[in-house]
């Protein structure tokens, strides 16, 4: 099965796989970033992402989705200067109200038609809720797994290669062992380097909480009778909100969070504005609820840098 | 200190002001500036009055909206510009940077730090839509949470087919009826045709404006186009005041195009300025190209890129507005308009100022001077901060403003010979 990229946890997998491709969650291995094509004062994430889709290998496209303007310039760029990927952008609405709903739907309508007639296919409709249902079930299998307490660092990469996880997958994350460590909620955007969960972790913290863009924020369930393209958009819509869609239910699912957790860690790339408007929010929150908070930056690097490390470790013991 | 501050937050202040500084601004005879001058004494007067509801709104929103609901309009990304233009962003600038990142938009930080100062007027409602940038729907949606205020959002599609107008549309007419109730507003529909009509009168001056800008030499400073006029056009569309301030503008470049007369005494170059914002706080940019020769001819930022508003359904016509921007969506649309700004204003070169903090803008940099240096013609990226001084450095700027002025001058002898 040829391989379909994507980076974002509102696209729909199902779609993907239904169309016959593989997805494959594009998070580069490599540091290498591009600076010619890209100002250096942009997301280091999407000029690793640029870097590694310029030449790229063992896929046929890339779908990206409006989620931010470094990835709304990398479709453009993408299109200029890798002419024979092809990409495709998709509309996400900021909403998530039935008029958000309707219009994803057919947003998700078009991209179905898409990447059927990429792979010389008809949209087979059944195949899709097939899909679905598959889907599923992988999903209820993580959920269950996440009840019993699985260790989150292990979590986190197995999430980086999708969500939600191969069943397989999961029978190799061990459960979190010893009590009584302080409870740590992760947040912010991309996080790339599951080090830092272990880092948490062996500093005696427990993450308990992946509230980042490769950690747990696909959705619960996707009904599975009716128009596929109608619940998948429910479904996408209505998943945990990250700080990009324009939803109440953000705040009050941080002040949530926050409420049960004795510190925050909240981790983003440089110059991610979406997350840095919410540092003042999340800030603001931390300091009426009386938790600490840690802000790390990421130069998008797989592997953790010195200072973070100790950054964490001042943190855990200094405040917790 | 604190003294002056409270002047700011008094109604009396502004009227009392307005008369005085009004009469000091129009010694240079400069009647669209003294307008804009008035409007701002104006607008600080009526939302400190705090009569009718302030509604705070980011400057892609349509204003002309906010004036057609009977609101008063208060646009603090402007209003952190103008606090650039007297050199007073340090304060607030360090104040907003503290909350978050210095990573972010000077003028996002800046007016963070305003708000904590308390010189800019609470708003009941706010207002803001997701164009052109990310930073907009977040700033807004941060301080609605700060200061416990509503915000209605406008989620413009990136697409622009007819299932984004239904959407877009719906969306207009949610935050239409929802802004009503909030503020508890008796205005009709007829009221905000009423204010889209008056925009579109001034939309076919600003038309005008621009079309007479064509001519050679540049009848008007671009870096005046990138101040006032831009303000102008982002704050007052929709009133009886835009209308006025625009008469008068193309009364003026009118006249000087009739006179032929540049604002530059020798124009040797006509450059295109890209990116919506200029360094606004004291930089010798525009003076050593004043001295050089170089005359901004044109400023994409105020290009008035929408199509003329058919007037049947209002809210049809500003989804229309909305939708038709250049700088959201693919970037093809932005590469369009520059092309044609290049050869509609016999452009010699091509400056795109990079403002620290701007993904939406520089990340189309290196794309729009790929097609401009296919055109033949001199491209610069400027890197540099609209609002923070701090983030400046003159000397890097002014070499790659001599070596952008070489190549024009090089390319220029290519020409004749």
């Amino acid at each position: 099965m040829r391989g379909f990229a994507y980076c974002c946890t509102y696209v729909p997998l199902e779609i993907i796989e239904g169309a016959g491709f593989k997805p494959l969650r594009l998070l580069p291995s490599s540091p290498e970033k591009e600076d010619a094509l890209l100002d250096p004062n942009f997301c280091p994430y999407v000029r690793a992402l640029l870097a590694h889709l310029r030449f790229p290998q063992e896929i046929v496209g890339v779908v990206l989705v409006n989620c931010c303007d470094g990835m709304r310039r990398l479709y453009d760029t993408l299109r200029r200067f890798s002419p024979n990927l092809s990409v495709y952008l998709l509309d996400v609405p900021r909403k998530s109200d039935q008029e958000a709903v309707a219009y994803f739907a057919n947003i998700l309508r078009d991209f179905s038609l898409w990447l059927f007639g990429l792979n010389r296919r008809e949209v087979d409709l059944e195949e899709l809720r097939d899909k679905i249902r598959f889907y599923n079930r992988r999903r209820k299998a993580f959920s269950e797994l996440l009840q019993r307490g699985p260790k989150m660092g292990e979590v986190l990469r197995v999430l980086k290669k999708g969500f939600p996880p191969e069943e397989g997958e999961l029978l190799k994350i061990p459960l979190k062992g010893e009590k009584g460590r302080k409870k740590v909620l992760l947040s912010g955007s991309l996080l790339e380097c599951e080090e830092v969960v272990r880092m948490v972790e062996d500093s005696g913290g427990e993450a308990v909480f992946l509230d980042v863009c490769s950690g747990v924020r696909g959705p619960s369930f996707v009904e599975e009778k009716g128009d596929p393209y109608l619940n998948l958009a429910q479904a996408y819509l209505k998943k945990p909100p990250c700080s990009r869609s324009f939803d109440p239910k953000r705040k009050s699912f941080l002040e949530k969070m926050i409420s049960e957790v004795e510190g925050v860690v909240f981790y983003t790339p440089k110059f991610c504005d979406h997350y840095l408007h919410e540092l003042v929010t999340l800030r603001e929150l931390c300091r009426k609820m009386g938790r600490p908070l840690l802000h790390l930056e990421s130069d998008y690097n797989p592997i953790i840098s010195e200072t973070m490390r100790t950054r964490i470790q001042a943190f855990f013991e200094k405040w917790l | 200190m604190n003294l002056f501050l409270k002047c700011l937050r008094r109604p009396s202040f502004w009227s009392l002001l307005r008369p005085l500084v009004c009469l000091y601004v129009s010694k240079e005879g400069n009647r669209p500036f003294t307008l804009w001058v008035e409007f701002l004494c104006w607008v600080f007067k009526e939302a400190w009055k705090r009569e009718k509801p302030v509604i705070w709104a980011n400057s892609f929103f349509p204003v002309e909206f906010v004036y057609g609901l009977g609101g008063i309009p208060f646009l603090p990304e402007i209003f952190s510009a103008l606090v650039a233009y007297f050199n007073w962003t340090r304060g607030p600038i360090a104040k907003g940077s503290l909350k978050t990142s210095t990573d972010l938009c000077s003028f996002y930080r800046c007016a963070l730090g305003l708000k904590e100062y308390g010189v800019m007027p609470k708003p009941d409602l706010i207002l803001s839509c997701s164009q052109i940038c990310d930073g907009t729907k977040a700033f807004y949606q941060t301080i609605s949470e700060s200061l416990g205020v509503p915000h209605l959002f406008v989620d413009v599609p990136f697409n622009k087919d007819q299932k984004a107008r239904r959407y877009l549309k719906s969306q207009l007419e949610d935050v239409y009826h929802q802004a009503k109730e909030i503020l508890g507003l008796k205005t009709s529909l007829e009221d905000l045709r009423k204010s889209l009509d008056m925009a579109k009168r001034t939309e076919s001056l600003m038309k005008e404006v621009a079309s007479l800008r064509k001519s050679k030499p540049a009848p008007f400073p671009g870096t005046e186009g990138l101040s006032y006029v831009s303000g102008m056009s982002f704050w007052a569309l929709g009133s009886e005041r835009g209308l006025r301030f625009f008469e008068a503008l193309k009364e003026r470049v009118e006249k000087a195009v009739r006179e032929k007369k540049g604002y530059l005494e020798e124009e040797r170059f006509r450059v295109l300025w890209l990116h919506h914002i200029r360094p606004y706080y004291p930089n010798p940019i525009m003076e050593f190209l004043k001295e050089k020769g170089v005359a901004i001819a044109y400023e994409e930022a105020n290009y008035p890129w929408w199509p003329e508003r058919r007037g049947e359904d209002p809210l049809e016509d500003v989804a229309e507005k909305m939708l038709s921007n250049p700088w959201y969506g693919p970037i093809e649309g932005r590469l369009k308009l520059v092309r044609d700004l290049i050869l509609e204003y016999q452009i010699d070169g091509v400056i795109h100022f990079s403002h620290w903090g701007c993904r939406q803008s520089t990340g189309g940099a290196s794309i729009v001077g790929e097609m401009v240096k296919g055109m033949g013609i001199p491209y610069l990226i400027l890197p540099g901060d609209g609002a923070d001084p701090d983030n400046y450095s003159p000397g890097q700027t002014l070499t790659r403003l001599q070596a952008f002025v070489e190549l024009m001058e090089r390319r220029w002898r290519f020409m004749r010979v």
